[in-house]
């Protein structure tokens, strides 16, 4: 029974060693991990800690895995797998799958090197949200069936590059713009930059996505290739490539015209010119340094010269640009002159005469220092803002400084008045209003006739002022009739200032006029009138016609 | 005589009578007289009379619208009117002794013997 006591404790002690030497497999590399243990040697060409890898890329492991006992190295079989994870796994797992993405495996066998060189990071595998991703080997052998060992891992980095797209190819006339579409964008949202390069051309921006890319001058057709370059804040980059068709067109031809002098607040027309020499459709544009244009976008604007203080030259640029983006400019000086403005005092509106009809005269003095008036303008209207001017004289060329109207104003009406001048250089003034006025009533329109209507001489002649009018509701109050050409006599009491007097003319042509005066004083007289005053005819006979 | 020419003889009798006849009743115009012919186109009136110095075709129409009873009308020496013969498209012209007169009527004088016509044509 000793006997057996000490056969069982010394197999118990021998138990006791295998259980304690396959239980501590030495750490005989410190670079390794904590749990590497039983691998004697490791190494691999990558990872390089915190080295940048793309998927596709190939990582290649190298080294020799010893696992060795208390005894000697023993002559353990099994395997390794290398693994890519993002999460840090127990030291002893079950399956090394569920904490990583699987890349491969390699039988051990005594000795314990392995080389694997075509382990490739999947292109779908994405590392931590900093990028990070870890690269383990487990270890698997005869005393681990049921769990697996981490032998190494390192924390490399995991980068997927961001995508790039140049757009579509372009055609462009030579000295004309196009914008590039370009478009990029990073698969885990890092950010990204952009870089054109062109093989000719000028692009507005190289470092965004779309630029504008200006096209070079060319002598016929030619193709530049752009390439847009899109790079990842952790040394991702792709890149694209399109083209661009860069067509030739030769620029028109401007030519701004001669030089130019105006007065201010004068007009002068710009003699601009343009023709391209393809025939192709041309546009033109003008700008100048002062002043105005009537518009800007035709060959010949009027120009407005703007008020100056003195005499002042602006430059006036005409650029003439065909459809394909040529353009070419030309220039030409306006000389803007001094001068002010005239102006006119004294305005006066005054009755030229009531007979027949109500003519009025205007006047006005013309003030321009040194100047003197060339034209004017006079308008005259009931309303008062001269809506509709019943008398409008237009632009007189003209020193005179009054105006009378041909046509006559109407009775008893108020008007209103006003004028413009213009001075020796087509300056004008602005409109000058004169004071209103009121006409009168209409004059008295004398007139007559007499019995018999063909009298003889010596016969008395009985003269009717019966037809005279009067207007406003006056009277009659004087009367003066004139003998203007022959001889006559007034008779039968009768006088020269009778409503009706009696005549004897002793002359064969007499012309006899009258004049009347209404009860407020104003007078007409009436148109001449021709009297025949025959001889004493002797009567003749009707006879049988002959 | 033959018998033949009774009929010729017969004819030259009545042309010698007639032309007595005409001879006596033919208005006559004395030798200080002028006279004036009105033809209106439908019908035609004669006046005669005595022509005093100084006096004109204005004159004669005067004293016989007198005498004929007619009134006329008459501006700046020409005739307008006669009666109610009025000028339209129609005109009033004047002849002296057979010329046509353009001149107005009271600057142009006759003398004895002249003979006017007036014309509404």
């Amino acid at each position: 029974m000793r006997k057996i006591n000490k056969i069982f404790l010394g197999l118990i002690f021998l138990l006791g060693i295998l259980v304690f030497c396959n239980f501590n497999i030495q750490e005989t590399k410190a670079a390794w991990e904590e749990y590497s243990t039983g691998v004697t040697s490791y190494t691999w060409n990558k990872p390089v800690k915190d080295t940048f890898y793309k998927p596709g890329d190939y990582i290649t492991f190298e080294g020799e895995v010893l696992v060795s006992s208390c005894f000697n190295t023993i002559d353990e079989t099994g395997e390794i797998k290398f693994y890519l994870g993002t999460t840090q796994p127990p030291t002893r797992p079950a399956d090394p799958a569920t904490y990583g993405t699987y890349l491969g495996k390699k039988a051990l066998r005594k000795g314990g090197s392995f080389y694997v060189d075509s382990l490739k990071v999947p292109k779908d595998f994405i590392g931590t949200p900093e990028g990070y991703a870890y690269a383990r080997i487990y270890f698997r052998g005869r005393y681990y069936r049921t769990t697996y060992i981490i032998v190494a891992s390192e924390r490399i980095r995991v980068n997927h590059p961001p995508l790039a797209n140049a757009g579509p190819d372009k055609e462009v006339f030579w000295w004309k713009s196009v914008v590039l579409e370009g478009s990029g964008s990073d698969p885990e949202g890092d950010p990204i930059t952009f870089s054109w390069s062109c093989s000719g051309g000028q692009l507005s921006n190289s470092h965004i996505a779309q630029p504008t890319y200006t096209a070079p001058w060319v002598i016929r057709d030619s193709t530049y290739t752009c390439t847009l370059t899109v790079s990842d804040d952790k040394g991702g980059r792709a890149s694209d490539s399109m083209n661009v068709l860069v067509k030739n067109n030769y620029p028109p031809r401007a030519n701004a015209g001669p030089d130019k002098e105006v007065f201010w607040w004068k007009s002068v027309v710009l003699e601009g010119s343009g023709s391209d020499p393809e025939g192709d459709p041309i546009t033109f544009s003008w700008s100048c340094s002062g002043g105005q244009l009537s518009n800007s976008h035709i060959a010949q604007p009027t120009y407005t010269a703007p008020w100056v203080i003195r005499d002042s030259t602006y430059t006036c640029t005409l650029t003439v640009s065909d459809d394909k983006g040529g353009r070419a400019s030309d220039s030409m000086n306006v000389l803007v002159k001094n001068n002010y403005p005239p102006r006119a005092t004294s305005l006066q509106a005054k009755l030229l005469d009531g007979c027949p009809a109500c003519h009025y005269v205007f006047s006005w003095t013309f003030s321009d220092p040194g100047d003197s008036q060339s034209a004017y303008q006079v308008q005259v209207d009931n309303n008062s803002n001269f809506s509709s001017p019943e008398v409008d004289s237009k632009k007189i060329p003209s020193e005179s400084t009054s105006f009378a109207p041909i046509s006559p104003l109407s009775w008893n009406t108020e008007y209103y008045w006003r004028l413009m001048v213009w001075d020796s250089k087509d300056l004008s003034s602005s409109w000058i209003i004169g004071p209103s006025f009121t006409t009168p009533h209409a004059y008295p329109e004398p007139d007559f006739s007499w019995q018999p209507v063909r009298p003889s001489r010596g016969e008395v002649v009985i003269f009717d002022s019966g037809q005279t009018k009067t207007y406003g509701g006056t009277t009659i109050s004087a009367y003066l009739w004139t003998i203007t050409e022959g001889v006559g006599e007034f008779v039968d009491g009768t006088n020269n200032s009778s409503a009706n007097p009696h005549l004897k003319f002793s002359t064969q042509t007499n012309k006899i006029k009258l004049k009347v005066t209404d009860s407020t004083g104003y007078s007409c007289e009436s148109p001449e009138k021709t009297l025949t005053a025959t001889l004493p005819l002797p009567q003749w006979k009707e006879i049988p016609p002959l | 005589m033959p018998k033949k020419f009774l009929p010729i003889l017969i004819i030259i009798f009545l042309i010698v009578i007639g032309a007595i006849f005409y001879s006596l009743f033919k208005p006559k115009i004395g030798l200080n007289e002028a006279a004036l012919i009105i033809n209106d186109g439908q019908t035609k009136r004669a006046f005669a009379g005595q022509v005093i110095e100084g006096m004109t075709i204005s004159d004669v129409i005067s004293t016989s619208a007198k005498t004929g009873n007619f009134d006329f009308d008459y501006e700046n020496g020409i005739l307008k009117r006669i009666g109610q013969f009025e000028q339209n498209e129609k005109k009033w012209s004047v002849f002296l002794n057979g010329v046509k007169i353009e001149k107005p009527l009271d600057k142009v004088f006759i003398k004895p013997k002249d003979k006017i016509e007036l014309k509404f044509e």
